[in-house]
């Protein structure tokens, strides 16, 4: 029969919808106006009510109440995007829902298809992944190292001649001073205004390669040196990490010159230390040849003993001379020993770094040494002087060798006057030790603080440490000293301390 | 008559200075010795300056000088010397402690004739000064003045 034969087709045509219906992942349902008319097994596995249940219900209550508004109005504008909502469960349990629906002829009129989707796994992975590029866009912003991702630009040839800011955090912004506006999306050529991208070649050869690399480098535009770190998160891109190493570099470049000047310390006293020993030696071989000489003198068969005497009185003589010499050298050597262990005991001595009232200061230390100030007769002036930040006792033995040198070094030729002065500008303290004496040739004023450096041994006592000694003190206090002077006219030390910090009273 | 080569020793170490006279007498060197004392001595010797001893102008010398010498150091001799036209092609020998490489270059430069380290090891000093004497036996020294 026709009908029947038309009614197992619609039927078969039924069948094969529902197959599919059911065997779609999300759920469907067919609906006018929210009222459902039909629904797949993905819907009742979804919300938790059955298929008679669903069938006849309002569509809407599978939807948490404050979006059904927003449902009704896209079923009745026939919105066809896909939007998310929150669902709700028989069991009254909400879940994040994303729904599309679509309006279909149906059995004569003009029903709406919708899709539903359980989204809660990718909400939570897309949380989760919020959550870290969170964590990964603070650790970035916090980071202390400037970190840039760049991209390079290539020329129409191919060859690599820029490269381009794609994100940059905020120490990069801070440390060169660009706001990220202003730096994102910007060359490297435009950024530090030079004529040619800096480390373009090592940058290149990471973004095409993806072979990290790392290297330290005095970047000159800021005047800055850096550690970079520069990694290719994808071809043609790369990101630089670089750490501001300047004041590492400054405290290496102290070290150095530290360790040069122990250095010509070290060879100074050992080659004063080597002159003794060749007399040592040398003589100590002279009195073996005497002792030869003499024995020849004493086998010869002298006819008197006043001949034996003349015979040996040349050898014995060589003898006397040469113990003399090596007496002379052990004692040298032994000043010599003494001036470096008292220079290294001067170095590890405990400091006291506290405020100091100089006035009273340098007035203990004339006091101390009134009687070499008298005797040389001199005209001794000192002004009102700044107080300073140091240690008193390393202090006092500062001015004390340096009027002590004063002193020693006077012209015989006209009276002596020393000047102690002393002034204060920005955090520091400079005075002024000033002679009318002998002056210092220029060619000697920088050795003069060399160690066992005496000028002029036959003139003066000492130990060529005085000056050593002070600079060390002075380099301990975080003070210096320089000298200026001219021969014949006198000398000004300088030595200049940190003042008293602001916040400090002076007792 | 030509007269003989003296040798001018500039050292303020008496005792080395002592060392090198007995061992060039040792070697077969007697020629007249001059000792100063310092850098000062010497150049006012050879600029005929002050009270002391003067260069003759008759007489060919050869200089001995030490390195590290107060008032002027052997380095600052051996500049002044060479820059003065008389007594620049006086050669010049250094003998110092000091065997710092940087120091026996910089005196090469400045233009001294050989370098002698004094070795703490009595037979290298001995050697050293041995070989000196046969230099100053063989050497034609210019006297000062150029007229040879």
């Amino acid at each position: 029969m026709r009908t029947d034969n038309g009614n197992k087709a619609l039927e078969d045509s039924q069948e094969r919808f529902r197959a599919l219906h059911n065997a779609s992942f999300g759920g469907i349902c067919i609906h006018d106006k929210g009222l459902i008319l039909d629904c797949n097994q993905g819907l009742s596995d979804m919300t938790g009510f059955t298929g008679e249940e669903l069938i006849g219900m309002n569509g809407l209550e599978l939807v948490a109440p404050e979006y059904r508004e927003l449902v009704m109005q896209n079923i009745l504008s026939r919105f066809g995007q896909p939007y998310d909502v929150e669902g709700l469960r028989k069991d009254g349990a909400k879940y994040h829902l994303r729904i599309q629906g679509k309006n279909i002829p149906y059995q004569g009129r003009s029903v709406r298809v919708t899709e539903f989707r359980d989204i809660t796994d990718r909400k939570q992975a897309e949380e989760a992944l919020r959550e870290n590029e969170e964590k990964l866009s603070s650790l970035f912003g916090s980071m202390t190292e400037m970190v840039v991702l760049h991209e390079m630009v290539f020329n129409a040839q191919g060859k690599p001649v820029n490269y381009r800011i794609i994100d940059c955090n905020k120490a990069y912004t801070e440390i060169v001073g660009i706001a990220k506006e202003d730096a994102v999306g910007k060359t490297a050529t435009e950024v530090y205004q030079t004529k040619d991208a800096p480390y373009l070649e090592e940058y290149n050869r990471v973004a095409i390669t993806g072979e990290p690399c790392r290297f330290d480098t005095y970047f000159a535009p800021m005047d800055k040196h850096f550690t970079i770190s520069v990694v290719s998160p994808n071809r043609n891109r790369f990101a630089t990490i670089s750490t501001d190493i300047t004041a590492n570099k400054k405290m290496q470049q102290l070290i150095d010159a530290k360790n040069k000047e122990l250095e010509q310390m070290v060879y100074i006293a050992s080659h004063d230390l080597r002159s003794p020993l060749v007399n040592i030696d040398g003589y100590g071989r002279e009195l073996g040849y005497a002792v030869e000489d003499l024995n020849r003198a004493l086998d010869a068969g002298h006819p008197s003993v006043d001949a034996l005497k003349a015979a040996i009185q040349p050898p014995l003589q060589e003898m006397i001379a040469a113990l003399g010499y090596i007496r002379n050298s052990t004692i040298q050597m032994d000043a010599l020993l003494k001036g470096i262990l008292k220079l290294s005991r001067s170095g590890r001595s405990i400091l006291k770094i506290g405020p100091l009232n100089m006035n009273e200061l340098i007035s203990r230390t004339i006091a101390a040494i009134e009687f070499q100030v008298r005797e040389a007769g001199v005209d001794l002036h000192v002004s009102d002087l700044p107080p300073c930040q140091a240690d008193a006792l390393q202090v006092t033995q500062v001015f004390s060798n340096l009027i002590g040198n004063a002193l020693k070094f006077l012209d015989p030729k006209r009276p002596g006057v020393i000047r102690i002065n002393g002034s204060e500008k920005e955090g520091r303290c400079l005075y002024c030790v000033e002679d009318n004496g002998i002056g210092i040739d220029p060619a000697h004023q920088q050795s003069i603080f060399e160690i066992f450096r005496r000028l002029d041994p036959a003139k003066s006592e000492g130990e060529g440490l005085g000056l050593t000694i002070v600079r060390q003190v002075l380099e301990r206090l975080a003070g210096e000293i320089r000298v200026e002077s001219i021969p014949g006219e006198g000398s000004r030390f300088y030595v200049a301390l940190p003042a008293i910090p602001s916040h400090v009273q002076i007792k | 008559m030509k007269k003989e080569v003296v040798i001018l020793i500039a050292e303020d170490d008496e005792g080395h200075a002592g060392l090198i006279r007995k061992n060039l007498v040792r070697a077969g060197i007697s020629n007249e010795l001059l000792h100063f004392k310092d850098g000062q001595e010497i150049m006012d010797f050879l600029l005929c300056k002050g009270d002391g001893l003067k260069r003759q102008p008759d007489t060919a010398y050869v200089l001995l000088l030490d390195i590290s010498m107060p008032k002027l150091d052997g380095a600052e001799v051996l500049t002044q010397v060479k820059a003065d036209p008389e007594l620049r092609k006086m050669p010049v020998i250094m003998i110092t402690t000091t065997d710092d490489p940087r120091e026996v270059e910089h005196c090469h430069i400045l233009g001294c004739s050989s370098y002698i380290t004094k070795p703490v090891e009595y037979e290298s000093f001995v050697n050293a000064i041995r070989q000196l004497g046969l230099f100053l036996a063989v050497v034609q020294v210019p006297k000062v003045n150029g007229v040879h």
